[in-house]
């Protein structure tokens, strides 16, 4: 059986295997998860988890578990991994706080809290879901909305995985500027946030993790 | 010969330092059920030994193909890389300990289905002995040895690496039944002993908590009067306490994914958690009675040149709110645990260190906060006054504690003073804080037992309410006590440096409470090894009862800086209105021996000796006794009163062989009370219905209660013949009697056949004249060729000359008519 076509076949059991005998996990759990007490594990659905790094805010890995084995995909950006900048080249870094989340409608939403250097607060709200992303790659999109926008005149910057440290890359997909930075080996890229609305960004697993899963394909639609 | 033989085989075997990894266990075929861990006669080679990798025994195989009535001791070294708090769980099916240096560890003795017993102990790198106590009546023998090392999450078997053992399996053994000692009496409960069931002036409404996940480190009463339970396992749970006992109580969990949560606090902005690593305010934002907002409010709280820590308990002060951390690091620093200050808006402060482990605040409002610190096998209680350094200060509770919450008494004769639970099964303790110059020490009493195999928390309610949650082999339960009859006891105790002033609830007899051999306190250095070290007698040089009469001077100049005073009452103590003492024993913290002296008003007449109380009069009671005539008695077949026989001091005392006395008059019906005490060794009895015209000695025609020092005396090794008995026929159910030169107190009751015996408070012996069981138990024994023995309804009361110097006083008595009671 080639690589692919076994992926393909544990896409399809993973539903199946996921929930089997286990007692249902909270939706949300700090801690645990084998990320330690700095992190926050979140269900997003179809048997994906995303765990986020409450010291920075940022995602930490994703994981299928399944009875067998956790698969995952480390995601880790060392900070800093927030920037604000008012100018084309004035990108400073930001602190960043932990502040919470809240479950809307089901859905979990995570609270940033980012404070610029010069004491400007933004706080940020993040949507995490799992959902169909490039080429039908399963994959977890979040939407940031900055809830207090400031004054305007700066932007949010958020630095994402673009590959694992292992070097698979992931396809990123989103509605703010995306900016690679350096070489493809450096696996990293800056999000700018869009200055009104919704700023959504995408990663997909490919096929060296699962490609999706059936109840993903036939319930979701591909992420722009 | 040969035994000296082995040893010395034994001990060059063993001073090889051939050790082998695992554990060797030893097994004696004692043939019997002993209701507790039993003791070996000496000198006995075990039946079975041999090396196992860890101690996890569940089948007659394991036990070396033993299944009923066996002893096992279990000996190794536990290797310790890691200095640190080290948490250790025995279950066991039936009773064991874990020992520990020298240190009982757990004790998880009795008859009983297999039960866990968790116990803690700070131990250093290296080597340290352990053995396990283990014995099996019958059906189902399981013993296994879990352990918890520092910053690890679950129990798990201690590890074949972790033991390793000298003791040769090449040691003698031998085949055939072993003996135990005899077992001794129970001791009464609460006099050295865990209290029995539930505190007699409680009620209690238990509810089961079916549901619930864990244990419970966070209680509070939310808004609308249901109460919320945060569990260890991450979730909050709404409860609504059913009106009736035993039933199941409506629970909701609203919140859950919270990371070791350590503490609650309800506020009119929402409920208040504290995580491993994070102060949290939860909300209902759509109020559906569900958490929907989790809002991080403080998190990291770096401690300077150390990891941030664990944090635990959550405590209001102000606006801000008190929180503990129990570092992840440096385990063993003298300064590992550190109190936190947070505001509303995550700003924080560091106020104070010095704790050990600390596990959570005490509830309730109006006296500032207290903590719960476990560390090693003790715990220890703190207040906070305002200082940065907590070291030193606070309560000790006795060895083998695990305090896990306590709450303030907002109200009564307790106000201000704390309740404490234990995961441990100690049940509820009594904390009665001694502030002195530099800080703050105190006492620790006894309060009630039946409330599960550990307690997790503990909170008051409206009302003066007390809700717990516990733990037995029920599942979790919910209690509601309330508190309607206070009983005869310590109240607390202030140190001097010339002694402790003891106050009780009630008035004291001042005949008992101003022995000095009433009072046994032995006095333990907390500087030791593991926080402990050895136990010194401190002698009492006198005990004066206060103008107040509730409240008893005990001068001593042995009490030291740094050490735990255990305090036991021993004798005949109860109430001037005749109440038993609740519970016989507490505990006082000495951080410092303060510098204020007290010179308590001499110690009053002796009043209470050979004197009636108007109430007493009342009651129709009569002195045989008064102190200083024997108008009312003569010899045994005399009619003068012997002067061997001598009044010294208030005591009638046997000094010389003159044989028995008995008193002018006859008795049918009657209650009779007296104080005796015997010398080491020493045998007297108590007779009724003794004719002074048959026979040549009281006993051919009288039964008798039995006076004896249990110890000394012979007669002391059976129950039959022990103090308090009906001798040899009615064994008493407790040994409840004092040692040599110490006072008791007897009581008789003879109405009608059915006679009672009472010592120092306890009912001990109850049974009928004549009937068939009588008859047999007279043709049992050497009673059988004196045809009068017991036979008459009515007759003398007599005093026995054994050949050994005994006192008496306070005799008396009253005649009671058939319709007569308490």
């Amino acid at each position: 059986m080639s690589c692919r076509r076994f992926m393909l076949v544990l896409s399809l059991l993973v539903p199946f295997l996921i929930g089997m005998g286990d007692s249902p996990q909270p939706l949300v759990k700090r801690g645990g998860d084998g990320g330690g007490a700095e992190t926050v594990s979140i269900q997003l659905g179809n048997g994906v988890v995303g765990v986020w790094d409450i010291r920075t805010g940022t995602l930490l890995k994703g994981l299928i578990r399944t009875h067998q084995s956790d698969v995952s995909l480390e995601l880790e950006v060392d900070p800093p991994s927030w920037f604000m900048r008012q100018g084309e080249n004035d990108q400073k870094i930001v602190s960043y706080s932990w502040r919470g989340y809240r479950i809307e409608d089901g859905n979990v939403v995570l609270m940033h809290e980012l404070r610029s250097p010069t004491g400007e607060v933004r706080n940020i709200q993040e949507r995490p879901e799992s959902t169909v992303g490039i080429n039908g790659l399963l994959a977890i999109r979040s939407t940031f909305d900055c809830i207090d926008g400031g004054d305007g005149s700066s932007r949010v910057i958020k630095r994402i995985r673009t590959g694992t440290p292992g070097g698979v890359t992931m396809p990123i997909a989103t509605n703010g500027h995306l900016v690679p930075l350096g070489l493809n080996d450096n696996f990293l890229a800056d999000v700018v946030f869009r200055t009104s609305g919704s700023t959504q960004v995408t990663i997909s697993f490919n096929g060296h993790w699962i490609e999706k899963s059936s109840k993903v394909a036939s319930g979701s639609e591909a992420s722009k | 010969m040969i035994c000296a033989l082995l040893w010395i085989v034994s001990s060059l075997f063993l001073s090889t330092g051939m050790a082998t990894p695992g554990i060797t266990i030893r097994i004696w075929d004692i043939q019997v059920s002993p209701a507790d861990l039993p003791q070996l006669d000496p000198g006995q080679a075990p039946n079975d030994i041999a090396v196992v990798p860890t101690l996890d025994l569940n089948s007659p195989a394991d036990f070396l193909g033993h299944e009923n009535t066996f002893y096992l001791l279990a000996d190794a070294d536990l290797a310790i890389s890691e200095p640190g708090v080290y948490e250790f769980q025995l279950n066991s099916d039936d009773g064991s300990e874990l020992w520990i240096a020298g240190t009982r560890v757990i004790d998880n003795g009795g008859l009983h289905a297999a039960k866990k017993v968790e116990g803690r102990i700070a131990l250093d790198v290296g080597q340290h002995p352990i053995q396990i106590k283990f014995f099996q009546g019958t059906v189902d023998a399981v013993l296994q040895l879990f352990w918890k090392p520092p910053l690890q999450t679950d129990f798990v078997i201690v590890p074949e690496t972790a033991l390793k053992t000298n003791l040769p399996t090449s040691l003698p053994t031998s085949p055939g039944p072993k003996s135990i000692v005899r077992e001794k009496s129970p001791r009464l409960p609460g006099h050295g002993s865990k209290l029995e069931g539930l505190h007699s002036g409680m009620d209690a409404l238990h509810s089961a908590l079916p549901e619930l996940d864990g244990h419970v480190t966070g209680m509070a009463m939310s808004k609308d009067d249901s109460l919320l339970l945060l569990t260890d396992q991450g979730s909050l749970w709404r409860v609504t306490p059913p009106e009736r006992s035993n039933v199941k109580a409506s629970m909701k969990r609203i919140a859950e994914g919270l990371d070791d949560p350590g503490g609650l606090v309800v506020a009119d902005d929402g409920i208040w958690i504290i995580q491993r690593e994070e102060l949290t305010r939860l909300r209902d934002l759509n109020a559906d009675g569900v958490i929907d907002e989790y809002a991080a409010i403080s998190t990291g709280w770096p401690v300077t040149g150390h990891d941030s820590g664990t944090a635990r308990g959550l405590m209001p002060v102000g606006d801000d709110f008190l929180v503990m951390l129990t570092k992840t690091s440096e385990q063993a620093s003298e300064h590992r645990g550190t109190l936190v200050r947070i505001s509303r808006d995550g700003s924080w402060d560091l106020v104070g260190d010095g704790l050990l482990e600390p596990t959570g605040f005490s509830s309730g409002s109006g006296h500032g906060p207290a903590i719960i610190d476990q560390a090693a096998s003790t715990g220890v209680l703190p207040m906070i006054p305002n200082v940065r350094d907590l070291s030193g200060q606070g309560v000790r509770l006795p060895a083998g504690a695990s305090p896990r919450s306590a709450m303030w008494l907002e109200s009564g004769p307790w106000k201000d003073q704390l309740l404490v639970v234990d995961g441990g099964g100690h049940g509820i303790r009594r904390v009665a804080f001694d502030q002195h110059d530099n800080g703050f020490q105190g006492a620790v009493f006894r309060v009630s037992q039946g409330l599960g195999d550990s307690i997790d928390h503990i909170m008051g309610g409206p009302e003066d309410q007390i809700w717990l949650v516990s733990h037995d082999d029920r599942g979790p339960r919910l209690s509601r006590l309330e508190m309607h009859r206070h009983l005869f006891q310590m109240e607390s105790i202030e140190a001097y440096a010339n002694g402790l002033l003891v106050r009780f609830s009630d008035s004291v007899e001042p005949l008992i409470a101003s022995e000095p051999s009433a009072w046994f306190i032995m006095m333990e250095s907390l500087n030791g090894a593991n926080g402990r070290n050895a136990m010194d007698r401190v002698v009492v040089d006198r005990a004066t009862v206060l103008a107040d009469g509730r409240s008893v001077f005990i001068g001593t100049d042995d009490l030291n800086d740094g050490s735990l005073l255990h305090l036991q009452l021993v004798g005949p103590w109860s109430s001037q209105a005749g109440r038993r003492l609740h519970s016989n024993e507490a505990w006082y913290t000495m951080n410092e021996v303060p510098l204020r002296n007290m010179v308590p008003a001499s110690t009053p007449r002796m009043d209470g000796h050979n004197r009636l109380t108007p109430m007493q009069e009342a009651e129709g009671w009569t002195l045989l006794f008064d102190g200083e005539s024997m108008d009312h008695w003569r010899g045994f077949g005399k009619d003068h009163f012997p002067e061997e026989w001598t009044i010294r001091d208030g005591q009638l005392i046997r000094t010389q062989p003159s044989g028995d006395i008995i008193t002018r008059e006859q008795f049918d019906d009657f209650e009779l009370s007296l104080d005796w005490k015997v010398e080491p060794g020493g045998n007297s009895g108590v007779f009724f219905n003794v004719a002074s015209d048959i026979g040549n000695a009281v006993y051919h025609t009288g039964p008798e209660m039995q006076l004896l020092d249990n110890q000394g005396h012979p007669d002391g090794g059976s129950p039959l013949t022990s103090a308090g008995s009906n001798y040899a026929l009615h064994p008493p159910l407790w040994d409840v009697a004092a040692p040599a030169d110490s006072w008791n107190r007897s009581r008789l009751v003879v109405r009608g056949d059915a006679v009672e015996h009472w010592l120092n408070g306890v009912l001990i012996v109850e049974y009928r004249l004549g009937t068939p069981e009588w008859r047999r138990r007279v043709e049992d024994s050497k009673f059988r060729s004196m045809p009068q023995y017991g036979s008459r309804q009515s007759g003398h009361i007599a005093l026995q000359d054994h050949g050994e110097k005994v006192s008496f006083r306070n005799i008396r008595i009253r005649r009671l008519e058939m319709g007569d009671s308490e």
